[in-house]
This record gives C-alpha cells, structure tokens and sequence, in this order.
C-alpha cells in the first residue's frame, strides 16, 4: 500500500492561540496548585521538546535525560554559590557545560544503536547520581542549598508570587520550540532524520553520522539542562537523589512518546495532558499513601497507548482528518 | 588517452576466519561502464562495501584519482564523488521521496529550497518523480531501486556504485536503467554495475571484471570473459568446462 503524505504538520493559528492563552493563563486561573501543575507542564514540556530532538528526530532514545537535567540544575547552584556568578549567567553555563559533557558522554555511545544506546543512557544517569551522592566537593547526599535573597529578576528569586517563575519557564518553552520549528527546516533537521530512519543511508549521502549525533545530543543536553537549572532557582536546593532521580527521566520520555515523537506539537500535547494528569491524581488520591494515584496514572497511560500508539499527535492527526473529510 | 580513476591494489577482506576478497587488484578507467559480475557470495557487494567504506579493509589499497582512501569513512568518500547503492535497498523510509534525494542534495545546496530543486531535477532523471510526495517505505521495489539511483545521482558522483540495481525489474524497467546508465555514460560519469541478469548488462558495459571466491578469475572485455575457461567453470562448474 502506498502511502501519500499530505503536511499535516500542527497548524500554526493553533500554536499561536495556545501561546495567547499561556501568556494570560496565570491572570485567569489564580489558584496556587494550578499555578504550580502549569509551572511543571512547561518544565516537562521543556524537557520532552529536548528529548525530542534526540529521540524523535534523531532516533537516540533517551531513558537518562535526567543525567543532563541533574549536571544543569547542579552546575548553576554550584556556580551560585561558589563563585557568586549571576543566576542567569550560571543557567547559561550550566547548559553549555552539560552540552559538553553530552557530547563527551555522548560519544562512546553514540556508535550504539536502538536499545543498546538507551540502556547506555540509564547507565550513564545512574553513574551521574551516585557519583554526586559521594562527591564531598558538591555537598555529596546532602548536595547544595542556596541562600535565599532579595526577589528580584537579577537574583532570579521571588517570593510573593509564582508568576516571574511562571514567566521565566515559559520564555524557555518558547525557546526550545522556536529551536525545534528551525530544526524541522534546516539541513541539519533532516540530517537528524535521515540519521533516525537508516544510518545507512544517511552516510551513503554524506553525512557525518558522528557528528551529527553528537550535535542532536548536545542541543538536548542543552535545553534539558536549562530546565535543571530552573528547578534549582525554584526550590533553592539541590541533592542528588531530587534532580537526578530516574523517575524524570521516565517521565519526559513518557511525555514525548504519549504526545507523538518527531513533531513539533507531540511533546507539547504530551505535557498539557500527562502533567496535569499526574498531578491532580496524586493530589486527589495520593495522600492515601497506597500508591492508589500512580495506578491510576499509570493504568491511563496504558490504555492511552494501546488505542492510539501514534501518540496524542495521531490522535489529532485522526480528528483533523476526520474534519476535512465530513466539512 | 584513458585515465584511472579507481584503483585497487592486492586487496584482502577477512570476516574472522572467512576470507570474503583476496588479493584483489584492478583498475578502472575514467568514463567507462564496468560490469562486476561472479557467483553468489563471490564478494562482490563486500568489494563496494570495502571501496566505499561501510566496511574496513583488512590489507590492501584503494585509490581514488591518484589519493588513498583506503578506510575512509562513507560520508567523505561520497563527498569525493564516489557513490553507490546498495543490494538491500537503503532509503529513508519514513521521509518522503523527495526527501530522500533532498538529503543528498544537502551535499551541494545549504538551504532547503536549493535541495529540493536539486531533488526535483534527479528525480526527474531516474524517472520515479511521480512519487515525489509519496512515503518511500511504501513504494514497490522497483521504485525503490530508482529512489536509490536518484539518491546517489544527486550527490554528484564522477564514479557511480550499483549493486544489482536491476535485480528484480521487468524487462521494459530494465530497459530503462540501461538507458539511464548509457545517459549517465554520455554525462561522463563512470560506472561499476554489479549484476546478476547477464544479458541486462553484458551489452552495455566497456568491460567485464569476474570475482569468484574473492578472487579476480578473469578481466577483459565481454566477449573475452566470456570464452574464458575459468569463468565457464566458475559459473557452469567443472563438468561443463571439461565437456567443451
Ligand atoms: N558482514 C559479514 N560478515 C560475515 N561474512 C560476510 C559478511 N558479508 C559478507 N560475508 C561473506 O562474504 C562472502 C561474500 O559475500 P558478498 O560480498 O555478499 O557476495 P556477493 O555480493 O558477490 O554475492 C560470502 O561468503 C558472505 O557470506
Ligand atoms: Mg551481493
């Protein structure tokens, strides 16, 4: 059967009303945990987008983001601390320097393909966090807390309102989106995929499989550790077993493949559903303590992939199809 | 005055205990159609693999217009402007057609829309731009040789690899891969057509090189490889080459 591919791609006017809504959306719902939920949804949307340009648009399954968050969130606390360097200079440090270590760490694995790369990547993310749990230099188990300052978008701090917070996570996820939008048309966006769809053939054509890998890996790293630096400034702490706990690698994986890999919407659908999902169940059913909200969550994803394996992104691709063909 | 474009000295391939080429030694001249013909598992793709680096070379060289390229990389040695296709197709499945020769369009255009004139252009030549917006994992096998050839076209090559990429046509398409070949011929571009249907390459090719076993039995053109003793024992077996 051929298949005839018609450009459906996520139609721009819906990106636009959804960033219309975003930028009002703490004015209209004032509510603290609301507030917060929408904090987390751009933070994993930050995240999965990352994640995405390496599993979804080069085909390097990442199962150990949380390895490149927890170098982000460590390096800026470290940076903050120490030295006193600006928050927002040490954000931008720290992804430059888990960029680095991505393309360090990146380039024994790389030469892997499919599951052998992701397991690699769990390891990689296991080695990240018992090497911080001992590191005595970077407060080992107990990490690193920083003094609270004067709120104030040069300290990076605020204390009588979520919405700088807000604000900040949010001009990130527009970043990394308008990254992804480029990508998609560039040379190096189909380098990317070319790569994803037969290693092969990519080199038979020219490109530079290493370089390009290790290029997918340091973009994401980048970006993944802007989110962990963000969540330093957020909670003003760091420990090992917080910022590199597996259970974020999982989740912004989970956020990108629910939503659909390989488009820009995907990771964003992904987060505006999984998100708020996991945590309104754990806040109506999670003080029960007996896990009764992670069975839930967890049973809804299950069911969510079975009747739509292409992802929240197929599903939409169904509903507009369905549109066009019943006006 | 011909010139070599490609030559192989005393090339060896072992696949741990197998020996795939041994002591393999050829030249190709500048503008010709070689066929490369032998025997199932006589090594023939290995000999591609090993000329265009997707597999190292145990000893031995390969020079390209006088420069070593002995092991490198395939993506370099396509950007010298040696291409190939492969026996098992390898396209871009999820990508469309187009997409597929975009890709190796890169090699010259930076820009998306440069590529996809490009693409356009060598779709057109391989015949298959009727499919440009299609999905190429979904198209007939035949389609899928010609997205190959158009593939490896758009990257420019002066030396052009197939690996049997008439395999499977009916006789009209290959007619027309003939005719493409003969085309590519005219443009300059010299070729190595790996091919297991005889009578689709014998009449167009310069000259005729003969691998069985890894080894080069006979080299000449098709008319004195195909008197050759050897040849005829290696493709009919001992029995016939006795009765003749
Ligand atoms: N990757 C490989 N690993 C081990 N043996 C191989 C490999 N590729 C080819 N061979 C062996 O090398 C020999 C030559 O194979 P090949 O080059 O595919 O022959 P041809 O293309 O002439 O049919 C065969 O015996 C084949 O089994
Ligand atoms: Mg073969």
């Amino acid at each position: 059967m051929m298949e005839l591919v018609r450009h459906r791609r996520f139609p721009m006017f819906v990106l636009g009303i959804g960033l219309l809504i975003a930028l009002i959306f703490p004015w209209i719902v004032q509510d603290r945990f609301a507030q917060n939920t929408a904090i987390f949804v751009l933070m994993y949307g930050l995240m999965a987008q990352a994640w995405n340009i390496m599993g979804g648009y080069t085909g390097l399954i990442s199962v150990g983001q949380v390895a490149y968050f927890g170098i982000g969130a460590y390096t800026s606390a470290f940076l903050y601390t120490h030295f006193g360097i600006n928050p927002w200079i040490a954000l931008l440090i720290g992804g430059l320097i888990t960029a680095m270590f991505g393309v360090v760490a990146g380039y024994p694995v790389s030469k892997l393909r499919g599951r052998y790369f992701s397991i690699a990547t769990i390891a990689m993310a296991e080695v990240m966090r018992i090497s911080f749990s001992n590191w005595e230099y970077v407060g080992a188990a107990r990490g690193i807390q920083l003094p609270i300052e004067k709120e104030s978008l040069l300290t990076f701090q605020f204390h009588s309102s979520r919405l700088p917070y807000y604000y900040i996570i949010l001009f990130l996820f527009i970043i990394v989106n308008l990254v992804v939008y480029f990508l998609e048309r560039s040379r190096t966006g189909y380098y990317f995929r070319a790569i994803r769809d037969n290693e092969e053939a990519a080199a038979g054509l020219g490109i530079n499989r290493s370089f390009y890998k290790l290029l997918s890996i340091a973009i994401s790293a980048f970006f993944t550790a802007l989110a962990g630096s963000f969540l330093t400034q957020f909670s003003l702490y760091v420990e090992p077993d917080y910022v590199f706990a597996s259970s974020i690698s999982i989740t912004v994986a989970m956020v990108a493949v629910l939503g659909g890999i390989g488009s820009l919407g995907g990771p964003i659908l992904g987060a505006l559903v999984l998100i708020p999902l996991s945590e309104y169940t754990r806040a109506w059913l999670g003080k029960q303590g007996q896990g009764l909200d992670l069975m839930l969550y967890g049973a809804l994803i299950i069911i969510f992939c079975i009747l739509e394996p292409k992802g929240l992104m197929g599903l939409w691709k169904r509903i507009s199809a369905k549109k066009r063909t019943n006006p | 005055m011909n010139t070599a474009i490609l030559q192989v000295e005393d090339l060896y391939k072992d696949f741990g205990g197998l020996r795939a080429l041994s002591g393999v030694s050829f030249t190709l001249e500048e503008g010709e159609i070689t066929a490369l013909i032998g025997p199932n598992g006589a090594g023939k793709t290995t000999l591609f693999n090993c000329i265009t680096g997707f597999t190292p070379v145990t000893k031995g060289r390969i020079l390209y217009r006088g420069k070593d390229i002995t092991n490198w990389p395939p993506h370099k040695v396509v950007r010298h402007g040696l291409a190939r296709t492969f026996q098992v197709v390898q396209i871009l499945d999820d990508m469309t057609v187009e997409e597929n020769v975009m890709v190796g369009a890169f090699l010259h255009e930076k820009t998306v829309q440069g590529a996809r004139v490009l693409a356009r252009q060598a779709l057109k030549q391989s015949g298959i731009d009727h499919y440009t917006e299609h999905l190429a994992g979904s198209l007939p096998i035949p389609a899928k040789k010609r997205l190959e050839i158009a593939m490896a076209l758009v990257t420019r090559p002066a030396l052009l690899m197939l690996d049997e990429a008439m395999a499977g046509l009916t006789p009209t398409e290959f007619r027309d891969v003939q005719e493409l070949i003969l085309n590519l011929k005219k443009e300059g571009v010299t070729l190595v057509v790996v091919e297991h249907v005889m009578e689709a390459i014998m009449p167009i090719c310069d000259r005729v090189l003969v691998l069985n076993l890894g080894t080069l039995i006979a080299q000449g053109t098709a008319k004195e490889v195909a008197e050759n003793p050897d040849v005829i024992k290696a493709y009919l077996g001992d029995k016939y080459a006795r009765n003749r």
